[in-house]
């Protein structure tokens, strides 16, 4: 209620002109849970750059007197069983999980981006097909999918990307396409059209732009579910394969089998893991709430 | 309402045949051959090229593709499903074995996890931006975003550390021993009910019960002074929940990831557990069975969504 009043003040005031990055920060003050996401995010982001200045150990060097060696002054988080020590793989697991994340949402998002605009602005057979085969590939969950995917191609960083990605899309497609769809109908690309504007230009200039609010939505939307399908296709043993440092890796039964003596091994990998995924998801939440609260709950 | 069942039917039959494409496809892609792989690779098969031959006729896979693809639909449409590579038994006896374990967990896990997700929500719409609501939203929100597997080593870990208490392992059907089987099945069955299949009707229920919350019917409700419980659950939540319904379809995919990495933690031999065998041993029948299944089943739930989504709100039919 006080929001409503303040914002019918200013609309008197005659300062609702706002852009997009005052609008943000202000119903960010009005969304702690958003602040905690973009906090976590920032972190995240700081850890995997700085992961060899804030690291004190070689990530990959084993050493037979530090094997499972407890949290203290050397070893901050303990070391494995080969006497690697943990905080450095989770510093550089870190930019596994990022990369992994960032490439799959970009990448999906991008294509996502091409399919749906081009199915919404193109219309009739294309589209109809399109939407058939994007029905298809919901009937699978992505984990399932990326599985499927992944005995095909098999296990490394790049295949898991790829696997990863290609479920992420029908959701993003359809996002893009409704959105692209009711942006095809408005008069300003009526008008475009009129002043002669060829199927190009109105994609790039008249409909891209305007699409875009839900896209970086779905986009956001994607990276913690990402992160967590990397590490749980990881934890598997289907993902990103040792030595490499993935949290989900670091977490598969080759901890379990130590968690009695060392549950260290399981606690930290685990935790870093689910703070990454929760900070995005709420940050994701948030900026969705800001850009178009008319998505809010799906 | 008839005609609205009907097209909606005849809507799923290209995509079930499509889905039957799609994983059939992706599965010949494959690199490498499978009679190969299965006689130890290139080396195994220095000097014996007949013998391939003959591995590869008893797989079928000499065939053209699209006797293959017709093949195993009718291997499906029979419930025969053909079998293993690695375990070289019949699908259908696996599935018999591994598909009771899985099911009762999801079952559970979606009854328990929907019946607190829609109180919770509830309770946190009724609260809206108090402080039960944020501690209610955060708990959702993590529940999203902790995986299952990690929560579940935790339990472990709890039970064994704190408890001194060895969680009972492995699986007894339901049917012989219901107290083993419970023993057995509580732990891995609280681990997804709290994440997932709590979260997701948590959010959902909070936004639409504020929304309807809002509604002119609420105020009128309420100004012919009918106790604040009748509004609340004759009024507020019967509106509120048809948008929830749509949840049954995306709980089935969620509920089968969830089962694929809890059944690995816990060490229960599901199906979960089986495809992830399958994917380690490249038993490419196992894989495509269980993906095909899965598809399937979502299809299903899908569908029945939309009928019950029509039988709760008439203006959908039409």
């Amino acid at each position: 209620m006080a929001a409503q009043t303040e914002a019918v003040q200013e609309i008197i005031d005659g300062r609702v002109r706002r852009n997009l990055l005052q609008r943000t920060w202000r119903i960010w003050k009005t969304k702690p849970l958003g602040i905690v996401g973009a906090i976590l995010v920032f972190l995240l982001l700081a850890m995997a750059l700085f992961a060899p200045i804030i690291t004190f150990h070689d990530r990959f060097a084993t050493s037979a007197a530090d094997q499972l060696a407890s949290p203290g002054w050397d070893h901050l988080l303990g070391a494995d069983r080969y006497g690697r020590d943990l905080w450095a793989r989770i510093a550089y697991g870190a930019q596994i999980s990022l990369y992994v994340g960032f490439t799959v949402a970009m990448g999906a998002g991008s294509i996502a981006g091409m399919i749906g605009i081009t199915s919404a602005f193109f219309g009739g057979k294309i589209d109809l097909i399109g939407q058939r085969i994007v029905d298809i590939f919901q009937a699978f969950p992505g984990l399932i999918l990326a599985m499927a995917i992944v005995a095909v191609l098999g296990f490394g960083i790049e295949k898991a990307i790829i696997a990863i990605a290609i479920p992420a899309l029908p959701r993003m497609i359809r996002v893009v396409r409704s959105q692209a769809l009711s942006v095809v109908k408005t008069d300003y690309v009526l008008a475009g059209r009129t002043i002669g504007a060829g199927n190009i230009r109105l994609i790039f200039r008249y409909i891209m732009p305007n699409s875009m609010a839900p896209w970086i939505i779905v986009v956001t939307g994607q990276l913690g579910g990402a992160i967590l399908t990397e590490s749980s296709l990881s934890f598997l043993g289907l993902g990103v394969p040792e030595p490499h440092p993935s949290w989900g890796a670091m977490l598969s039964m080759n901890a379990a089998d130590y968690a009695e003596i060392a549950p260290w091994l399981v606690i930290f990998p685990g935790l870093f893991l689910a703070l990454a995924v929760f900070g995005f998801n709420i940050f994701g939440d948030a900026l969705r709430d800001v850009l178009d609260p008319r998505l809010r709950g799906r | 309402m008839w005609a609205y069942v009907i097209r909606r039917l005849m809507l799923a039959i290209p995509t079930l045949f499509g889905v039957t494409v799609l994983v059939f496809i992706v599965m010949r892609i494959a690199p490498g051959d499978v009679a190969v792989m299965m006689m130890g690779g290139e080396s195994g098969l220095v000097g014996r090229p007949e013998e391939l031959e003959k591995l590869r006729a008893s797989l079928g896979i000499d065939r053209p593709l699209v006797v293959q693809y017709v093949d195993w639909i009718g291997s499906l449409i029979t419930f025969d499903f053909g079998s293993s590579y690695f375990y070289h038994a019949p699908m259908a006896q696996l599935l018999k074995r591994k598909l009771p374990l899985s099911a009762q967990i999801g079952i559970m896990g979606i009854l328990i996890g929907s019946t607190l997700g829609i109180t919770g929500g509830v309770i946190a719409a009724l609260k809206q931006d108090t402080w039960v609501d944020y501690v209610i939203r955060t708990i959702a929100i993590a529940g999203i975003s902790i995986p299952t597997f990690w929560s579940g080593m935790l339990v472990i870990l709890v039970l064994i550390r704190v408890f001194n208490w060895i969680p009972e392992q492995g699986y007894t059907p339901l049917w012989e021993d219901p107290a083993r089987n419970m023993a057995q099945l509580i732990w891995p069955t609280m681990v997804i009910a709290l994440g997932f299949l709590m979260g997701t009707p948590l959010r959902m229920m909070r936004a639409t019960m504020l929304e309807v919350l809002r509604e002119d019917y609420i105020r009128t409700a309420r100004a012919k002074g009918l106790a604040e419980r009748v509004v609340l659950i004759r009024h507020a939540m019967r509106n509120a929940m048809i948008p929830v319904v749509t949840l049954i379809g995306i709980f089935l995919p969620l509920t089968v990831t969830g089962l694929v990495v809890t059944e690995q933690v816990f060490g229960l031999p599901g199906i979960g557990r089986m495809m992830v065998d399958a994917i380690t041993q490249r038993d490419y029948p196992v894989v495509q069975l269980v993906v095909t299944l899965v598809g399937f089943i979502v299809v299903m739930s899908n569908l029945s969504v939309d009928m019950l989504y029509g039988i709760l709100d008439p203006r959908i039919r039409a």
